[in-house]
């Protein structure tokens, strides 16, 4: 059987999922599901998640929606030696990845607001400029989780850094690059983009993703950035 | 040391929180955070969760905000032989409580966000969206579709994840939402866990006055 994952790649839940795995080390097979082509909505689908929601994940007989549940999953039944850091165990460390992976819901959703991401790809509109601010918030948030450790959660690599940096970097399809006000949280994208396995998972995704966004907008086609 | 609780009661996950509490049987000091009067924001406050949300929790060194991850770390921390099925440590299981704990954000998006917009009313001179019920009724089906074939949220004993769902629906009283009944597995899971016997203690007349606030003010301007 092994374990089976309901992916696209334009999701960054899904993709920080496919971090985890491949952090891990857990062998996995892919199943495409392209939600630009309503996939998520048909019945068969939606008897691995009824919610018609990507990612899912299949093991054995369990079958598991919410990108973060099954992040911690994985790694609550597969985590072994050195891995075991990406979720700790003991209960104070557990409990800052726990809080990092809920904050960071609403990370991501204050980064999908203010792209304005399904106004823009499906009905012709615009950023959001006056949601600037409240990323700017989420930004300073993760500044300050950053004081005295190299981690958001903490002082090693979680499963919270992924679900916090992919969603985080969806803010390249518009080019910013503010980031002088956050030095730490500069670095930490650094480290996290020069994971060996970030660009196998994130690059191209990434690329489409921004190609995609970026003609709706009519801007130029992407170009590339960095920090 | 003991566990301090920062709380407003209104606050539906910070019941979830308190009821987390009183399942693993823990003694704690309730510190109030009055949301009404914007307490939440004061200096001292943020200095225990700088997003100045409820509920937080102390816990020696530690300082915790996100209400879901309060729980969790309550039973990972605390739960004992009687206790541990609240968050039970089987991977499969435990996967099943953290997905419906997940989804129940989005719930509390449909009801909150998309419905009752109780913020909204209270400060920024708004209406409830009346007629944006689908979301809502859609995550009402979930819940019910599951209790169908489960007895709990999360399979056949009582989780946190009831005590989040549970509070989570119940919001809906906020308006005289009537539509329980249409989801009778939902209706009587309800049943349930307002049976429980800290439910009371910890849920009764907690939102009574900020309800009749809410429905003063949308009656006031339906008559605008």
């Amino acid at each position: 059987m092994g374990v089976k994952l309901y992916h696209f790649g334009l999701s960054p839940f899904s993709r920080a999922v496919q971090m985890t795995l491949t952090a891990l080390g857990v062998k996995y097979s892919i199943e495409t599901i392209d939600l630009m082509k309503g996939e998520q909505r048909t019945d068969e689908y939606k008897k691995i998640n009824p919610r018609g929601k990507v990612p899912a994940l299949v093991d054995g007989k369990l079958s598991l929606g919410e990108s973060r549940a099954i992040a911690c999953y994985l790694c609550n039944k597969y985590a072994s030696g050195s891995k075991k850091t990406l979720y700790p165990s003991a209960p104070e460390l557990r409990a800052k990845v726990d809080m990092l992976l809920y904050v960071g819901e609403w990370i991501a959703d204050t980064i999908v607001e203010y792209l304005n991401i399904a106004g823009v790809l499906f009905r012709g509109e615009k950023p959001k400029d006056e949601k600037l601010a409240d990323v700017k918030s989420c930004l300073q948030y993760l500044e300050d989780c950053l004081k005295g450790q190299n981690y958001i959660a903490g002082d090693n690599l979680t499963i919270a850094d992924f679900f916090a940096v992919c969603p985080l970097l969806l803010l390249e399809n518009v080019d910013f690059n503010d980031y002088d006000p956050y030095p730490k949280l500069k670095k930490w994208i650094n480290t996290m983009k020069s994971l060996k396995y970030f660009d196998e998972i994130n690059k191209e995704p990434m690329k489409m993703f921004k190609a995609a966004f970026n003609e709706k907008l009519n801007l130029p086609a992407a170009k590339q950035t960095g920090f | 040391m003991v566990l301090v609780l920062y709380n407003d009661p209104v606050s539906p996950s910070g019941r979830s929180v308190h009821m987390t509490l009183r399942a693993l049987g823990l003694d704690f000091e309730w510190k109030n955070v009055n949301l009404i009067s914007s307490e939440n924001r004061l200096p001292e406050f943020l200095k225990i969760n700088p997003r100045g949300k409820v509920p937080a929790l102390v816990d020696e060194d530690l300082k915790l905000a996100e209400s879901r991850a309060i729980a969790c770390y309550l039973c990972n921390k605390y739960a004992t032989e009687g206790t541990k099925s609240l968050y039970p440590s089987e991977p499969e299981k435990r996967a099943i409580v953290d997905q419906m704990l997940y989804s129940g954000e989005w719930m509390w998006e449909e009801i909150y966000i998309g419905y009752l917009r109780v913020r909204w009313v209270l400060y920024y001179g708004e209406l409830p969206w009346f007629h944006n019920t689908d979301g809502v009724r859609e995550a009402l089906k979930y819940l019910d579709d599951r209790l169908k074939e489960n007895a709990y949220m999360a399979g056949n004993h009582l989780t946190i994840a009831d005590l989040f769902a549970h509070t989570t629906i119940r919001f809906l009283d906020m308006l005289d939402f009537d539509e329980y009944s249409n989801y009778p597995h939902m209706k009587a899971w309800m049943d349930k866990i307002e049976a429980l016997d800290y439910y009371d203690e910890c849920n009764n007349g907690k939102i009574d006055k900020v309800k009749e606030k809410y429905q003063a003010l949308i009656k006031e301007r339906q008559k605008q």
